[in-house]
C-alpha cells in the first residue's frame, strides 16, 4: 500500500487521459453523433453498418497485410542490426547511432522524405533506376507496391526494437559460443540453434509490441504519402477511422470501428502468444 | 592421441600495455595421458588451453593434435572436446539436446546420435535427467552433462578448463575420481587445467607447473613433490608447502627447501635453528607446528598426541638427506 501511493499520479493521469476517453469512445460507438447535435443512442446500428461496408473490410484486409509484411520486416531488421553491431569494435558506436537515427526523425518529416525518395519523376530511386536503364515501378501508384512501400518505410524506424535486441544478444554468454565453435557448429547453425532461441523470449515480446505499434504507425505515411490510395490500397484502419470521424463527421461510426480495431488487435496478440508458447515448448526439447 | 605444443608464444596487447601470457612453451601430452597444467591465476594456463582449442591464436608456435598440425585450423576441426569452467550448457535445451548439439551441428546420422547419446547417458548416469533443462540440474549433474557432451564428440583429446572449480569440496573430490575413472576407461588423452594443486597431484599422470607464461617443471606428481625443479614449484606443490629458508647461516649463498614432514622439533640448541612455537594446527592424524625462527617461520609436521606448548623455546633439526638447495638468484634447484 505504501509503495502503491507512488503510482497514484500515474493512475490519475491514466484515468483522466486514457480511461475516460476510451469509455467515452466505447459509449459513442453505440450512438449517432456528428459533433453538432447531441449523440443519439442507436444500439448496434454502427456495427451492422460497418459489417456491410466493403471499404471497412478492405481496410481490415489492408491492415492485416501491412502487419504481416511490416512486423517480420521490422523485427528481422532490428535483430539483423543487433547481431551485426553488438560487438564493441571501432566504429560500432557510431554505427549503432546511425541505426537509431531514423527513429528520432519526426514522423511527418520522415514521411515527406520518403515522398521525395519514391517520387517517380525526380526521386533519387527513380533516377538511379533510369540511369541503369531500368524503369522504376510506380511505388505509390500500384496497390501492392504502395503497401510494401509503406511497410519498408516503417522498417527503418526500429531504433527501440534494435536497442532491445542488442541488449538481448548481449545476455547470451560468450562461453556458449565458444562451446559451439569447439563442437564444430557453423555460424548459421549457431544462429538458429543458439542465438535466436536464447533471445526468443525477448523477441517474442518485441513481436507482440511491434504488432500493436504497426497497427498505429501506418497512419502518418498513409495520410501524407499515399493518402489512402491508390484505390484505397493503403486505407488502413487508423486512416479509415480518421476519415470517418474527421472528414465525414460520423464520430459514432468511427468509434465503432475503433472498438473493432481494438478487438482485432487483441485477437492478433492472442494468436501470436499462442504460437509463441507452442514454439517454445516444442522446438527445443 | 597426443597433444603437442611447441614454441607457443602469446602476448596480449592493450592500451594499458602488453602482458605476456605464454612464452616459448613446449608441452606434450602422450597418448592416453592425463596431463594437468597447474599454476596461479595469470600464469597462462587457460590461454594455453584455449590456444590448443583454437579459441585463441598463438603469436608464434605450433599446436599438434594426434600428430596433425592444427595451428591454423578452426576450433571445430581440431578433433578436441572442451569442458568449460562454467560448463557452458545451452540453457534453452534439454540435457539430451545439449549432449547431441555438436553431433547435430556436424550432421551425424540420427541412429548414430541416438546410440552415442544413450551410451554417454548410461556412462555418466544421466538417463533420468535427459528431459530436464540445465537450470533444473544440480551442480554435479551439470558437470556430468558437460562431460557427456565432450564424450559424444569422440575426440582425439579432451581439454578441461578448471571443470571442478564451481563444485563444493565434497562433490569435487568425488568428481575428481569420476573424471579420472572416465579418462582411464576411455583411454583418453586429457589436458586438464586447474589452479588447485591438490587436484593436480591427485589426478595427474604428469603435472606441468606454469608461472608467468613459462613452464617451471613437467614431472609426475611424486617427482614434483620430492624434487621440485624450482623454489616456486616447491612452494606451490604440497600442503602445507615446503619450507624455504633464504641464506641459512651454514649455507648463506642458497635457499634451502625442506618439507614439513622432514623437520623435527628438538631441545633448544640441539638443532640447526632455534625458535619459538607460534602456532599449532590440528589436522586430524597430525598437527602442523609453526615455529618462529626470526626472519622465517618453519612449519613442522608432528604426529598426533604430541602437543607442544605455545610460546615455548625449541630447536629445529632437518632430515639432511631430504634438503633441496635452490639458487638464491633464480630459484633453480642446484
Amino acid at each position: 500500500m505504501r509503495t502503491g501511493r507512488f503510482a497514484l499520479p500515474y493512475v490519475a493521469g491514466l484515468t483522466l487521459l486514457v480511461g475516460i476517453p476510451v469509455a467515452g469512445a466505447i459509449a459513442l460507438a453505440f450512438t449517432d453523433f456528428s459533433g453538432v447535435q447531441d449523440p443519439e443512442w442507436i444500439g448496434f446500428d454502427n456495427f451492422e453498418r460497418l459489417w456491410d461496408q466493403p471499404l471497412f473490410w478492405k481496410s481490415v484486409g489492408n491492415t492485416a497485410a501491412f502487419v504481416a509484411i511490416a512486423v517480420p520486416l521490422r523485427i528481422a531488421a532490428a535483430v539483423a542490426l543487433a547481431l551485426l553491431l553488438h560487438r564493441r569494435t571501432a566504429g560500432s558506436g557510431a554505427a549503432r547511432a546511425v541505426a537509431y537515427l531514423p527513429t528520432v526523425v519526426p514522423d511527418v518529416a520522415y514521411a515527406l522524405l520518403w515522398l521525395w525518395l519514391l517520387n517517380p519523376l525526380y526521386g533519387p530511386i527513380a533516377a538511379g533506376a533510369s540511369s541503369l536503364g531500368l524503369t522504376a515501378p510506380g511505388w505509390l501508384t500500384e496497390p501492392w507496391a504502395a503497401r510494401v512501400s509503406i511497410a519498408v518505410m516503417g522498417a527503418f524506424q526500429i531504433g527501440e526494437a534494435f536497442v532491445v535486441a542488442l541488449a538481448a544478444r548481449r545476455t547470451v554468454p560468450e562461453p556458449l559460443y565458444e562451446a559451439a565453435r569447439v563442437e564444430g557448429a557453423r555460424p548459421w547453425f549457431t544462429l538458429r540453434n543458439l542465438t535466436l532461441p536464447v533471445m526468443a523470449p525477448v523477441l517474442g515480446l518485441l513481436a507482440l509490441r511491434d504488432v500493436v505499434l504497426a497497427l498505429q504507425v501506418n497512419f502518418v505515411p498513409a495520410f501524407l504519402v499515399t493518402e489512402g490510395g491508390p484505390a484505397y490500397a493503403t486505407t488502413f484502419l487508423p486512416l479509415y477511422v480518421y476519415e470517418a470521424g474527421f472528414r465525414y463527421f460520423r464520430f459514432g461510426y468511427a468509434s465503432a470501428v475503433s472498438v473493432v480495431m481494438f478487438v482485432f488487435t487483441a485477437a492478433i496478440l492472442a494468436l501470436q502468444y499462442w504460437i509463441y508458447r507452442r514454439w517454445r515448448e516444442r522446438r527445443w526439447s | 592421441m597426443s597433444i603437442a605444443v611447441a614454441g607457443a608464444t602469446k602476448t596480449y596487447r592493450s592500451r594499458a600495455g602488453s602482458v605476456v601470457a605464454l612464452e616459448d612453451v613446449d608441452l606434450t601430452a602422450a597418448d592416453g595421458e592425463l596431463l594437468v597444467v597447474v599454476g596461479p591465476s595469470g600464469s597462462g594456463k587457460t590461454t594455453l588451453l584455449r590456444s590448443i582449442a583454437g579459441l585463441e591464436q598463438l603469436d608464434e608456435g605450433t599446436v599438434q593434435v594426434a600428430g596433425r598440425d592444427v595451428t591454423k585450423s578452426p576450433p571445430g576441426d581440431r578433433g578436441v572436446a572442451m569442458v568449460f569452467q562454467e560448463y557452458a550448457l545451452y540453457p534453452h535445451m534439454t540435457v539430451a539436446a545439449n549432449i547431441s548439439f555438436g553431433m547435430r551441428a556436424r550432421k551425424e546420422g540420427r541412429g548414430e546420435i541416438e546410440r552415442k547419446l544413450e551410451s554417454a547417458a548410461r556412462h555418466l548416469d544421466l538417463e533420468d535427467v535427459l528431459d530436464r533443462r540445465p537450470n533444473e540440474l544440480s551442480g554435479g549433474e551439470r558437470q556430468r552433462v558437460a562431460l557427456a557432451r565432450a564424450m559424444v564428440r569422440e575426440p582425439d583429446a579432451y581439454l578441461m578448463d578448471e571443470p571442478l572449480s564451481n563444485l563444493d569440496a565434497k562433490l569435487r573430490a568425488q568428481m575428481r575420481a569420476e573424471i579420472r575413472n572416465l579418462q582411464r576407461s576411455v583411454g583418453a588423452t586429457m589436458l586438464y587445467v586447474t589452479h588447485d594443486q591438490v587436484e593436480a597431484m591427485t589426478m595427474a599422470d604428469r603435472v606441468a607447473v606454469l608461472r608467468d607464461g613459462l613452464v617451471e617443471q613437467v614431472a609426475p606428481p611424486v617427482e614434483l613433490y620430492d624434487q621440485p625443479a624450482t623454489a616456486f614449484v616447491a612452494r606451490f606443490v604440497g600442503n602445507p608447502p615446503m619450507n624455504l629458508i633464504d641464506a641459512p647461516p651454514w649455507d648463506p649463498d642458497v635457499t634451502i627447501g625442506v618439507r614439513p614432514e622432514h623437520v623435527a622439533l628438538v631441545p633448544p640448541g640441539a638443532g640447526r635453528l632455534d625458535g619459538r612455537i607460534a602456532e599449532v594446527e590440528f589436522t586430524g592424524n597430525e598437527s602442523v607446528v609453526h615455529v618462529d625462527c626470526g626472519p622465517t617461520w618453519v612449519l613442522v609436521k608432528v604426529p598426533r598426541g604430541f602437543s607442544p606448548r605455545l610460546g615455548a623455546e625449541t630447536g629445529i633439526s632437518f632430515d639432511e638427506s631430504r634438503i633441496r638447495r635452490f639458487s638464491g638468484r633464480d630459484g633453480a634447484a642446484l
